[in-house]
């Protein structure tokens, strides 16, 4: 062997060691799906390249080496490895969704059929033509390709077939084998397509049994005869149903579901079992699983998004799955997985009202919306009754606290004319301060502050929800104004708040073409704004009363406006930033504050914030903040 | 520096179903308990109209105000009132701020709030 040629050498190692930890991984049980659809990917395309290389110029050159000895150890090595990762990955249960492991002779018939027809073509009629051996695997790489890409099963049944015809030609060239691989050809199209006939048609049909939209329509409107699960005190029901109604609302649908996983264990057996648990929007928890016609509908929906066992066994890119948008749009349903960190919780599901469209786009992001904010309000109701269990305060306040701020804007929108800082600092305890900024179209930029009265957990619920309409209503109409903006989100949490509880708020809009922000206060502290001519800075009451103050017969909000020149700052706060006390007991108050804008005002929207924070932090030395401390700065540039 | 709020009961003469209620130090989160359970009491025991002296109250955060906005609901439903007095200028400036001066009843003395009652 000729030792110059380094690259093919390596590719050679390379061919070989490749799989083998993957392989570990999968025999071990740990491993992702994707992984051995890649690797195969890597080995196929390597085994193509040689194929391709040691035909460039055979007798001379860089590939002399290869001898057609050593092609046919690269063909057996690379298959033998192939048919290794497959196994593997098979016998693990995360290749391809394959969740058994197949029969003995099945998996011959699987994995054993491509090297068995190379070996038997190399020792029984000798080199097989280059296009013989190049295009079976090449296709077979495509297969590969498409597998990990994740589409529809036909293709790749369509490509295994086609690779096999294609080996089974390139044998037939060689006349004397033509029995054989006419057999071996027939064996893998029979194999596949028998495959589509049974995983596909019968699961198809058991889809289109189950999800008739008149039982879909039953589920859904089925609210009798609760029977409520043990621990239904942990699901924050109301919540879910305010969720759910907001959902309905913007949508202006007719129907719409909650369904969730229950796990919990069943003694006789000692696994996990899961039920569904299905609060509906009438408030009511039901357990659906013991109901079979509702239970049938409601397990086929998961397998449709992809959220059960069963939708597992189909496997990705399933003929179900593909069926599944078609039954979705025949029946009328938009459905969306409820999904946190990996784990299937459950799925949302709405059905439009009759005669109305199938969903528009902005619909099907509402229900996305929803589906995250189940998240949230189940992780967050998790969390608190977790804590109250063992309560340890401090954790508790910890945790619910660091899911607070994992609901406030991560980055600062870009928006034209407009430079944006905002920052909270929460205090030990949950606060009840929110801010939001959510990028129009147009150029414009809605930016809310508020600060809900009490503090703990059910403060922090509040500023949930209040972030949930929010968005629904900015989602839903992104040309509303502030003062609707405020007016509904009155009529909206108002009924959500305890008597003790109100909340101030501030809704502005920035029009970046204009210049101009538009607001309508809730009675939060005052807008303070710099302007750069006068250099002086005003006090801005913002008006209103604060949303919960008024407990029905809501009135329209009034609305004001304010043009900003280039070097106008606006800066919003909380008064958690004003009410900070130092040793002796005295409040920062909102003289400091102002003194403190005055002072930094040449440092930019960022710098600003910083600065100022840290100024209070002086001020406030050793004493532990009692409340949550918000700044949001606007500079116009 | 005493962060604590002290509530004091007063009878007034002559009015059975009156009571002046006078709150010195500072109403935040750690008093509300305490406050909710001394005026619920004395709601509970027939007493319809609530004069409470702020003179001395320094300061109120939002948790007391929202107590506070309760107690004076509460008094309403109840046809009674729930008036404040004498309060100072920072107190007033929350009152104010969360648009809350046209749900409170405001006087500027004692008397005078007793005198409206009439």
């Amino acid at each position: 062997m000729n030792p110059s040629f380094d690259l093919l050498e390596t590719i050679n190692l390379v061919l070989w060691l490749l799989p083998l930890p993957f392989l570990g991984l999968a025999l071990s049980g740990r491993g992702r799906s994707w992984w051995p659809g890649w690797v195969q990917v890597g080995t196929l395309s390597l085994l193509v390249f040689l194929e391709v290389a040691s035909q460039i110029g055979p007798a001379s050159g860089a590939f002399a080496w290869i001898s057609d000895r050593e092609r046919l150890w690269n063909f057996l090595g690379g298959a033998a490895l192939q048919v290794a990762v497959s196994e593997g990955s098979a016998w693990s249960g995360w290749g391809y969704g394959q969740k058994k492991v197949l029969a003995p002779l099945r998996r011959v018939l699987a994995f054993g059929f491509f090297p068995a027809a190379a070996v038997a073509a190399f020792l029984w009629t000798g080199p097989l033509h280059p296009i013989a051996r190049v295009v079976p695997w090449s296709i077979l790489l495509l297969f590969e390709v498409v597998a990990v890409a994740n589409a529809p099963a036909q293709w790749l049944r369509g490509l295994r077939i086609a690779s096999a015809a294609a080996l089974g030609f390139s044998l037939y060239t060689k006349a004397a084998w033509l029995p054989f691989s006419m057999l071996a050809a027939v064996l893998t199209a029979t194999q596949a397509l028998s495959k589509i006939r049974r995983d596909g048609t019968r699961r198809v049909q058991r889809a289109r049994e189950a999800l008739q939209p008149k039982a879909i329509q039953e589920l859904l409107a089925s609210t009798t005869g609760p029977r409520l699960a043990k621990d239904e005190d942990s699901l924050p029901l109301e919540r879910l149903d305010a969720l759910l109604s907001f959902a309905m609302q913007s949508t202006g649908t007719s129907g719409g579901a909650i369904f969730l996983y229950q796990e919990e264990i069943v003694p006789e057996v000692g696994t996990l079992s899961r039920r569904l648990l299905c609060p509906l929007a009438k408030g009511q928890l039901k357990e659906i699983a013991n109901d079979p016609a509702s239970s049938q509908a409601a397990q086929v929906l998961m397998a449709l998004v992809g959220e059960s066992d069963q939708a597992r066994d189909i496997g990705p890119g399933g003929m179900v799955q593909s069926y599944a948008l078609h039954v979705l749009r025949a029946a009328r349903l938009a459905v969306a997985p409820i999904r946190s960190r990996g784990k299937s919780l459950g799925i949302v599901v709405l059905s439009p009202s009759d005669g109305r469209d199938p969903f528009p786009v902005g619909d099907l992001h509402v229900l996305d919306f929803l589906a995250q904010q189940t998240v949230f309000s189940l992780n967050y109701e998790a969390v608190y009754h977790r804590l109250q269990e063992d309560s340890r305060l401090s954790r508790e306040f910890e945790i619910a606290s660091r899911i607070q701020r994992s609901l406030l804007p991560r980055t600062m929108p870009v928006v034209p004319n407009l430079a944006v800082s905002a920052r909270v600092l929460p205090a030990r305890e949950v606060g009840g301060d929110y801010y939001d900024l959510l990028p129009l179209p147009d150029d414009r930029m809605v930016a809310v502050i508020g600060d809900v009265s009490g503090k703990g957990l059910p403060a922090g619920m509040i500023m949930l929800i209040v972030r949930t309409t929010l968005h629904l209503m900015i989602d839903a109409d992104p040309q509303t104004n502030p003062a609707r903006l405020v007016q509904a989100l009155e009529e909206r949490l108002t009924p959500q708040l305890d008597a003790f509880t109100f909340m101030t708020f501030l809704a502005l809009r920035w029009s970046g073409r204009d210049r101009v922000i538009t607001w309508s206060g809730a009675g939060h502290e005052h807008i303070l704004w710099r302007s750069g001519q006068e250099g002086r800075i005003h006090r801005i009451r913002t008006g209103g009363l604060a949303l919960g103050l008024q407990r029905e017969n809501f009135s329209p909000r009034e609305e004001h406006k304010l043009f900003l020149s280039p070097g106008d700052l606006v800066v919003l706060y909380t008064d958690g930033v004003t009410d900070c006390r130092d040793a002796s007991g005295t409040a920062w108050g909102l003289d400091h504050l102002e003194e403190a804008v005055e002072r930094h005002h040449g440092l930019g929207a960022e710098s600003m914030v910083e600065s100022i924070l840290s100024d209070l932090d002086k001020f406030r030395g050793q004493v532990p903040p009692t409340d949550d401390r918000t700044l949001v700065v606007f500079q116009a540039t | 520096m005493n962060h604590a709020l002290d509530l004091q009961v007063l009878p007034v003469p002559g009015r059975a179903d009156t009571r002046v209620l006078k709150l010195s130090g500072e109403f935040d989160a750690t008093s509300v308990e305490r406050a909710l359970e001394e005026v619920t009491a004395l709601l509970d025991a027939g007493v319809r109209h609530l004069v409470v002296d702020c003179e001395e109250l320094r300061y109120v955060n939002s948790t007391g105000l929202g107590v506070i906005l309760h107690f004076s609901r509460v008094a309403r439903e109840r046809g009674g009132s729930f008036l404040l007095c004498k309060v100072s200028e920072p107190v007033y400036e929350i009152i104010e701020i969360i648009g809350a001066t046209t749900l409170l009843e405001l006087h500027d003395t004692v008397q005078e709030a007793i005198q409206s009652l009439a």
